[in-house]
């Protein structure tokens, strides 16, 4: 599953904080396996967040994310991170 | 008042959807979505243009809720219908033949709405000094007094915050604003829905409401002013409906309201307005003002039992709104909200709220806060699901 399964939408551009809400065209059933290669800052029942290197993101059970906290202008690299998560 | 009856005059509640957040814009109840479909089933025609059964229908129909509107709010004035709060605010703003060196006194409280169209006319050589508030939202009155000069023709300030839910003493502001000469208008969107206004005794020149934040349909708000600005404010858009006469350089306004609504307006949505108000008034303000401070009191309890929860403003509820901001230890606002939908099917507003100065530069809150905002609908076991899940997100592992 790439960055095509889903919908992202820059949900608050203020103060220059870009957040970006990320939902999946179809849910998934579980965390994607890669998300063990990644690094966890929480984990929760129904979520986890995840710390990337220049943000963090709030990943649901059924695939849908939070990007949290981007740099203004930050499309492509909101791309990039839903791929690195899903692998 | 019973709660239960009333939550079923609001579809949306039936399919498991807890919704605190009134302060961006209410639920409709069915009489309100009954008239706009009433209008659009049976008269859906222009008003003040045919000489037809249903648009002389229509045309009572809208001018009805002008009637209603103004009795709600108590006011011997006049009011005219726009798109929400913000329009009914730039209309005063663009109405008034401002001059080089005018003064207009705002807060650090205000809604962007209640700042922007003003910081607009510095262009014109119009000053715009803000006054400072403390977290609670509190404002110094003999400040405001010391600042209102000779050259001060407007104090622009909120009813009540939209990030604290502080009420605003408007009455003695307007009396301090009227002894020095100048105007006042009031952004009344966190207001008007929830307490029971009477603009007499407010004695403001304007009052600006937002329609859909009071049940009625979007696309609707309201500006009331006293009946001396009449000639005075200036129309935003002239047009069809706004004169009685044309030459062949020149035209005649109308002495109604349809000078201030050029073209054809929200119909559906002022009719539907006009509904809203009966609803409103069918349950009584002043039983929904209880309802609200029961609420906020509960809600404000529960969340000082959590660790890690911080709630902004006033401690006591009967002083604000039913707008409640938190934070959970440094938990980013949008995660949150996120999590609360997610989880628990709850919808809350997270981020600025659209009063940066207030949030950013007030509360220090760089990336917003949590608000959850109650209306009518609202009861006490949503806001146990909701602190549940609060409680979660608050929790360490």
């Amino acid at each position: 599953m790439n960055k095509s399964n889903f919908e992202i939408f820059r949900v608050c551009s203020r103060g220059g904080h870009e957040y970006y809400h990320i939902i999946p065209k179809k849910e998934l059933n579980d965390f994607p396996e890669n998300v063990q290669k990644l690094s966890i800052a929480e984990k929760k029942d129904k979520y986890l967040v995840l710390k990337m290197p220049d943000c963090k993101v709030t990943l649901f059970k059924g695939g849908r994310m939070l990007i949290e906290d981007l740099p203004e202008g930050s499309d492509t690299r909101a791309q990039a991170i839903v791929e690195e998560i899903m692998g | 008042m019973d709660i239960e009856k009333i939550r079923e005059d609001f579809p949306q509640l039936r399919h498991n959807f807890i919704y605190f957040d009134s302060g961006a814009t209410a639920l409709k109840p069915i009489p309100v979505l009954q008239a706009v479909r009433d209008y659009y089933d049976k008269y859906s025609t222009n008003i003040g243009r045919g000489i037809y059964k249903t648009s002389h229908k229509a045309t009572v129909a809208y001018e009805k809720s002008h009637h209603k509107v103004l009795e709600f709010f108590q006011g011997d004035g006049e009011v005219i219908f726009t798109k929400n709060c913000t329009e009914a605010i730039n209309i005063v703003a663009h109405g008034i033949d401002w001059k080089p060196q005018d003064k207009i006194i705002a807060t650090y409280l205000e809604h962007n709405s209640n700042l922007l169209p003003w910081f607009r006319l510095k262009k014109f050589g119009v000053v715009v000094e803000l006054l400072k508030c403390d977290p609670e939202g509190n404002i110094d009155l003999n400040e405001l007094k010391q600042r209102i000069d000779n050259h001060t023709r407007l104090v622009a300030i909120t009813h009540a915050s939209n990030v604290i839910g502080t009420i605003l003493p408007v009455a003695e502001i307007t009396e301090i604003s009227h002894k020095k000469g100048a105007m006042v208008l009031i952004d009344g969107a966190q207001g008007a829905p929830h307490l029971e206004i009477k603009l007499n005794e407010i004695d403001c020149d304007f009052y600006a409401v937002s329609g859909h934040k009071m049940m009625g349909p979007t696309g609707t708000g309201i500006l009331f002013f006293k009946k001396k600005y009449f000639d005075e404010l200036n129309p935003l858009n002239l047009g069809g409906g706004t004169v009685s006469d044309v030459y062949t350089d020149s035209y005649k306004l109308v002495k109604n309201w349809e000078r201030f609504e050029g073209g054809t307006p929200n119909i559906a949505g002022g009719i539907g307005l006009g509904a809203a108000v009966d609803y409103l008034n069918a349950i009584g303000m002043s039983e929904i003002r209880k309802h609200e401070i029961e609420l906020t009191a509960y809600f404000m309890d529960q969340l000082r039992k959590i660790d890690g929860v911080r709630i902004h403003g006033k401690m006591e509820p009967e002083k604000r709104t039913g707008v409640v901001s938190f934070r959970i230890k440094d938990i980013p606002s949008h995660r949150i909200a996120i999590i609360a939908d997610e989880v628990g099917n709850v919808a809350i507003r997270s981020g600025l709220h659209c009063a940066f100065l207030m949030t950013r530069d007030i509360l220090k809150e760089e990336q917003g806060t949590a608000r959850a905002s109650f209306y009518i609908y609202n009861t006490k076991d949503e806001i146990d699901h909701f602190v549940e899940i609060i409680k979660k997100i608050a929790k360490d592992e």
